[in-house]
């Protein structure tokens, strides 16, 4: 059975669904004005008018001049509403250039006509996420603030924590004159430090079917073991994810640990979880953020 | 740096012993799988948490009075005169070419004669069931208890009940039907009601950092807005969306309140027998359908079909789709893993999609979110974690009657114009744009072009043979009640959005058709392939060419990941017009 459609997971704690806070107003309302003013609150209120006479003033200056221009979909929030329909009687078709509420109709394309190109703009792309920017090594990737904290980072390596999994992601880059197989290597090394009794997970529910970071194909392995605690004392299960590829100028690993991978958040695996969140941080890594 | 990372483990295994109520010097938490990992070792987790991959319970035969719906699917006698039929309704020049039929003229002209439909319909009513014909003549709809149909076709229905609570019921033994019918019967269908329909989308309910694709994000990165500024909004046009879950009618009310859209017209319902009666789990998926495409064509009568979440499910909603002759668009975003339905089953479903095809009906199909190995989610045993993790596509987005729809990974500018696209795949999940080759299905004769004959192909269909937004992370917004939590909202993913993505945008292209003269595009599978290969790269579809489903890389041209691309919707309009208005 597929675990579609299946009952969604609550919302982590600190996740909500409800809407932002209403929109306040800008304008505070003023304190009364006590019945006798000391020299310095006369002083005051003198400041104080000027500044009001000021800012009347640069309203009026704002007023006169051209509206700044509105972006139609400003990023991070919805856009402005799409057009009213008339009300459409009895389903029957109604003119194509039917006269709507807001604006004025457009002319209809024509068939066949020159198709013009993309439309270019010089607009940024949206950057949903937190950015991370490593200059040393000239790459970048978006995680998000709301699933993972930035704990540690320095010149080619960057460490997020879970919020709400037990989880840890590394994100290590150096030049490409050590291959992915000696990153892996050396990245299991680091492993097996805090996770005993590891083996290959062998499991093909768990497997890394396209391993690739950034849309560059690599290598990878998944591997089960025991977390231990920093005397060595095994806690818990632990799962990991990892891998490793090059663009020939720097090779880069992802490595993914999770505690009690199996254990379930809704239809999936808490380590499909994190693996699932974990992916924006690949498909939003960029080579060349330089 | 890796001195501070120890530091850092230290904590997150400090936190588990937290978690788990234990001491820092406590002995292992549990038993750590030992590969390879069997049922033992994995049975703790398992048993602790209804997991969807367990095996059914059998609870007994299905009680008599229960009624029970399914469908006799028929033999077309002009199967081959209708393959040659359907093959030359969008090639210019044949005799068949633009001409439509009507589920009259499609039963007339390739299905029984009615005094054998009549056969078989008595052969029914006889054992006291009640049926349904439709003038197609495809298959026809029965019901009755399961005392009727047991004693009718020599089985036994016996219930069972999925890990998630699901009571379904299967057939012991194979049906029988009398040797006489035998020229009329070609399979008995809906017996097995194992909800194995399930939606493609992944869902996102809060927590994310943006409100995801609005209706005018959309329609400025694809560039649908110069249709809805000509007044093409999709008014007077018709558009079915296949269901086999229901929603909650304020929900869309919510959604055109917050996305400022008034005067839409109502959804329709149609409730099939066995359809759902209350929003159930899939409730998401049916509420993004409809509203992906409220967003889009905002005039446009959607009509939602909801039937039986079973293996067979689609062939009584298609045959009610075809009967009615309202949409000539339809939009599926539910499926399952080829390898999952039977051949006769596919071939039942396949008689009634052919019936669609032939009417002019676009039948657009999400073509799965596991990426290019579409039966990953199936279970193959006792064991969860053993899947089958061959490369596989999903049905009946397989179907040569049918546009399969992959899903990319979108990017936007600030200003609301498109940035660019990668094919969707998810390295560490598993998840992406469902796309590969058919084991089944031949390749039909106009899936042709640049990319599609590639080193892969060996003859069968490839899927997918468009693409739209998939990927959770650049998904739509969605506003829907879930049956738990109540009314969340939040971007949702999946090849379940691209699917009404593109729908809706092809049922603006026929409206903006029809106001140049052209009554009706029929279906438009040939019509993109033959789009693509006149016009230039990018003139008007987004050619994906980063990215891919995991297996199978985007690259120039078709590709297994992303099919043609993704749309311009404005210029494919123009360009779609002014082919079929030029031949």
């Amino acid at each position: 059975m597929n675990t579609f459609g299946g009952p969604q997971p609550a919302p982590p704690p600190g996740y909500s669904s409800n809407p932002p806070p209403p929109f306040r107003p800008s304008w505070a309302p003023s304190q009364p004005a006590p019945a006798r003013m000391s020299p310095g609150k006369i002083v005051a209120v003198f400041v104080g008018v000027l500044l009001t006479v000021a800012l009347i003033g640069g309203i009026l200056v704002m007023l006169s001049a051209p509206p700044p221009p509105v972006p139609p979909c400003p990023p991070n929030q919805p856009c402005a509403p799409i057009p009213s329909l008339p009300p459409v009687a009895g389903g029957s078709p109604l003119p194509i250039a039917t006269p709507r509420p807001q604006g004025s109709p457009g002319t209809l394309p024509t068939p066949g006509a020159p198709v013009p190109s993309t439309p270019t703009s010089d607009s940024p792309p949206v950057v949903a996420n937190t950015l991370y920017t490593d200059s040393s090594l000239g790459y970048s990737f978006e995680y998000d603030p709301e699933v993972f904290d930035l704990t540690d980072h320095s010149d080619g390596s960057a460490v997020l924590s879970g919020q709400f999994f037990d989880t840890q992601i590394w994100v290590d880059a150096t030049t490409a004159d050590t291959s992915t197989s000696k990153m892996i290597e050396d990245e299991l090394g680091f492993v097996d430090r805090f996770l005993i009794a590891r083996v290959p997970d062998t499991d093909t529910y768990d497997a890394l079917l396209g391993p690739s970071i950034g849309y560059v194909a690599g290598q990878g392995g998944v591997f089960s073991g025991t977390l231990t605690s920093r005397d060595g004392t095994p806690v818990a299960p632990g799962g990991v994810a990892l891998i490793s590829s090059t663009d020939g100028r720097i090779t880069v690993a992802v490595v993914v640990i999770v505690g009690t991978p199996d254990a379930r958040q809704g239809g999936e695996t808490q380590e499909h979880a994190v693996r699932t969140a974990a992916d924006d941080i690949l498909k939003t890594f960029n080579w060349n953020a330089q | 740096m890796k001195r501070a990372r120890a530091l850092e483990i230290a904590l997150l295994t400090l936190a588990l012993v937290g978690c788990g109520g234990a001491g820092g010097q406590t002995p292992a938490v549990g038993g750590a799988k030992s590969g390879p990992v069997g049922a033992a070792a994995t049975a703790g987790v398992v048993s602790s948490d209804s997991d969807p991959s367990a095996a059914p319970q059998v609870l007994g035969p299905t009680p008599g009075d229960e009624q029970v719906n399914f469908s006799i699917s028929l033999q077309l006698p002009g199967e081959a005169a209708m393959n040659a039929y359907l093959a030359g309704l969008t090639q210019p020049g044949s005799e068949s070419y633009h001409k439509y039929l009507s589920a009259d003229q499609f039963g007339a002209r390739f299905g029984l004669p009615m005094t054998d439909v009549q056969r078989v319909v008595r052969w029914l009513a006889a054992a006291g069931l009640t049926t349904t014909t439709t003038p197609q003549r495809t298959s026809i709809g029965a019901s009755g208890t399961a005392d009727q149909v047991n004693e009718l076709l020599g089985i036994t229905l016996s219930d069972r009940l999925s890990s998630t609570g699901i009571r379904y019921h299967v057939p012991v033994g194979d049906p029988r039907v009398p040797r006489a019918l035998a020229g009329q019967v070609a399979t008995v269908v809906g017996l097995d009601t194992e909800p194995i329909q399930h939606p493609m989308s992944h869902i996102y309910t809060s927590g994310v950092p943006n409100s995801g694709l609005t209706p005018q994000l959309v329609a400025s990165a694809y560039e649908i807005t110069p249709l809805h500024d000509a007044g093409v909004l999709g008014q007077g046009m018709d558009i079915a969306i296949v269901s086999f879950d229901t929603y909650t009618d304020s929900d869309l009310r919510d959604f055109d309140r917050q996305m400022g859209i008034s005067g839409a017209p109502d959804v329709k319902r149609v409730t099939l027998p066995g359809g759902p009666d209350s929003p159930g789990d899939g409730a998401g998926e049916v509420s993004l359908d409809l509203e992906v495409i409220r967003g889009i064509a905002p005039g446009a009568q959607i009509t939602s079909y909801e039937g039986e979440n079973s293996a067979e499910g689609l062939v009584p909603v298609i045959r009610r789709i075809v009967a009615d002759g309202k949409a000539k668009i339809i939009s599926n975003s539910w499926g399952s893993c080829e390898n999952r339905n039977s051949k006769d089953a596919m071939a039942a479903e396949d008689r009634e999609l052919a019936a669609a095809f032939a009417a002019g009906i676009s039948y657009f199909s999400a073509s799965g979110d596991d990426a290019a190995y579409d039966c990953r989610r199936v279970d193959i045993s006792d064991n969860p974690f053993e899947r089958d993790i061959t490369p596989g596509v999903d049905w009946p987005a397989a179907s040569d009657n049918v546009i399969a729809v992959g899903g990319t990974y979108l990017t936007v500018r600030q200003d609301g114009t498109y940035y660019d696209e990668a094919g969707w795949e998810e390295p560490l999940g598993g998840a992406g744009s469902g796309g590969g080759l058919s084991k089944y299905q031949q390749r039909p004769t106009w899936q042709q072009g640049a990319g599609v004959d590639n080193a892969q192909s060996n003859g069968k269909r490839q899927v997918p043979d468009v693409a739209g937004p998939a990927d959770p992370s650049s998904g739509f917004f969605v506003l829907y009640t879930d049956p738990s939590q109540g009314q969340v909202s939040g971007r949702v993913g999946g090849t379940s959005a691209a699917a009404p993505f593109w729908s809706a945008s092809m049922l603006l292209t026929q409206q903006y058709a029809q106001s140049q003269g052209v009554a009706q595009l029929g279906p438009l599978g040939p019509v993109l392939y033959q789009v693509a290969s006149q016009q230039p790269p990018g003139a008007v579809f987004h050619d994906v060419i980063r990215g891919g489903n995991l297996l199978y890389q985007a690259g120039p041209g078709w590709d297994y990941a992303t099919g043609l691309g993704t749309p311009r919707v404005t210029p494919l309009a123009q360009a779609i017009v002014a082919l079929v208005k030029g031949q």
